[in-house]
């Protein structure tokens, strides 16, 4: 109960429970359009926000230098997410080319601007390896507002959504926004990346959005069965990882991270047994 | 006789892939009510030509009307479209239910409408695959997955629907069943425009044949099979458009050719 009752732990808590549950459905999408790694290329510019805001924090005097690193690393993912989605829908570059130049252009810009604030590459590590116990409550409230956009529009949208992300020429031929549409699921997935930055960092924050996806995909059928199964496990690994670093001194984003590829290891090979045996049944069923 | 404002109107289509010019300057109309084939040997234009009539890929100049509206503010909630194969590329699996379920989304409808989860089912059930409503798209076979693609454009009940060459590779259960849901929709009234590379079995429903060859249309006209041909047409059997000889010479004149 000392967990609960500790007032940094209850700010982790609350947080690690919006990531969990939130990082999967953008992961889902992102999973059926195969840009798994688009999370990583935003988390990198994303990065530079962060450094923009401190900057900005810095020239404003403020108390707390990094009051703005938060909203600084909204807008730059966002900024990145638009740009990521006009690359590819013009096809004026690949879109691997497109996600290496921002992924190192951002640390890049990121290193100079903290440079600039008057800091050290050492003040981005909290960012880009996770520092959930520094979380505050304007950061937790920044984190709910967020969270819940991504939960209504990314349910409420699921059918529009999936239509856009499961056949696009279809799309295109029903008339649907598509262009809009696939803005949304960028826009969600900048959004998503700012919101579990302090969990995981930006280095592991596509880890959370595509493992938990992963590892349902090994047992659903269905496009919301795999969404929600993603949420479930999502919000399972995050409180897990994070209990376990409050009573061990491990990094949580790390944590977490690992305790999904080991599921995902189990879960498959679990899968994998099954198939096989149910192929030999088959094959007996076929020659008596 | 068509009617005076044709169903689907293509003026003067110019289409380019990658740079490379595709479809050059093809002119057709396709009245409200008809089966109009697109036909062509590989590498023709025909697939190349519906999917810039959809908006799929851009046009490098021309004009597409549908009744009568510039296709691209035409109103798709009676228009359907069958896919020459799953195009998708998802890397989550989705169930014939939830793909047929998308076909009731278009335009600025977002959600399904109310009964919308019966009307698929539904559907589904039309063409045979109502026990596999929850399977994943991706363990059915080709044939099976073409009827999902089907279902998917009939779940909208469409008085103009598009086929691209709907019975390459399907198995033979699959083809019975496309052949009777074309037959209904013949017989609803529907317009119908369907590429093919041979007419085959759909022979008895196809009314007209629009022939191409390296974008160009050498054919418009009959269907191939009423002259007991096996063969795609030859160039000596161009025939003006039924309704406006203009347009059908903008194909001819492309290829040199008189009538």
């Amino acid at each position: 109960m000392d967990l609960l009752s500790d007032p940094l732990m209850q700010r982790a808590l609350l947080v690690a429970l919006l990531v969990g549950m939130t990082a999967p459905i953008v992961g889902t999408y992102l999973v059926q359009r195969r840009m798994a790694l688009l999370g990583d290329g935003i988390g990198h510019v994303a990065l530079a926000g962060v450094a923009a805001g401190w900057l900005a924090g810095s020239a404003a005097h403020l108390a707390q230098r990094d009051a703005l690193a938060l909203p600084g690393a909204v807008l730059f993912a966002i900024a990145a997410a638009v740009t990521i989605e006009r690359l590819r829908e013009k096809g004026t570059s690949p879109a691997d080319v497109a996600m290496a130049i921002l992924f190192y252009g951002g640390i890049a810009l990121g290193v100079l601007l903290i440079g600039l604030a008057g800091g050290t590459s050492s003040n981005l590590l909290g960012y880009l390896f996770g520092s959930i116990s520094t979380v505050t409550w304007p950061d937790v409230w920044l984190s709910v507002g967020l969270s819940c956009l991504i939960l209504v529009i990314g349910l409420g949208l699921r059918h529009s959504l999936f239509a856009v992300t499961h056949d696009q020429d279809f799309a295109v031929s029903s008339g649907l926004p598509v262009r809009v549409l696939n803005l949304v699921v960028a826009v969600l997935a900048a959004v998503t990346i700012t919101v579990a930055m302090r969990v995981v960092g930006v280095l592991l924050v596509s880890g959370l959005m595509i493992l938990p996806v992963a590892i349902a995909q090994q047992f659903s059928r269905t496009f919301i069965r795999t969404m929600t199964s993603a949420m479930g496990i999502g919000t399972i690994l995050c409180i897990t990882g994070l209990t376990v670093t409050y009573y061990h001194d491990l990094q949580p984003g790390a944590l977490i991270i690992v305790l999904g590829v080991v599921v995902f290891a189990v879960v498959s090979s679990i899968r994998g047994i099954l198939t096989r045996r149910s192929n030999r049944t088959s094959l007996e069923a076929i020659h008596g | 006789m068509a009617s005076p404002t044709p169903a689907v109107r293509v003026t003067d289509l110019h289409v380019a892939l990658g740079g490379n010019p595709i479809v050059h300057g093809v002119s057709f109309d396709v009245a409200a009510g008809e089966m109009l084939t697109l036909m062509g040997g590989n590498g023709s234009g025909k697939t190349t030509a519906v999917r810039a009539i959809l908006g799929i890929i851009p046009l490098l100049s021309g004009r597409i009307e549908i009744d009568g509206v510039a296709a691209a503010d035409a109103p798709r909630e009676r228009l359907g479209y069958v896919p020459q194969r799953v195009s998708a590329t998802g890397g989550v699996s989705a169930s014939a239910l939830e793909v047929v379920t998308s076909g009731l989304l278009h335009d600025r409808r977002l959600l399904p409408p109310r009964g919308g989860r019966a009307r698929a089912l539904k559907a589904l059930d039309a063409v045979g695959l109502a026990d596999l409503a929850y399977q994943d798209v991706s363990t059915l076979s080709g044939g099976q997955q073409q009827r999902v693609l089907i279902a998917r454009a009939m779940v909208r009940q469409p008085d103009l629907l598009f086929l691209d060459e709907p019975l390459a590779g399907v198995d033979l259960p699959s083809q019975e069943v496309f052949a009777k849901v074309l037959t209904d929709i013949k017989e609803q009234g529907a317009t119908v425009v369907i590429v093919l590379h041979e007419v085959g079995p759909l022979a008895n429903l196809i009314d007209r044949a629009v022939v191409l060859e390296r974008g160009l249309i050498v054919h418009i006209g009959e269907p191939p099979h009423a002259h007991g041909e096996h063969a795609l047409p030859g160039h000596d059997h161009i025939h003006p458009h039924d309704d406006d000889p203009n347009r059908a010479a903008g194909g001819q004149s492309a290829l040199g050719l008189t009538v």
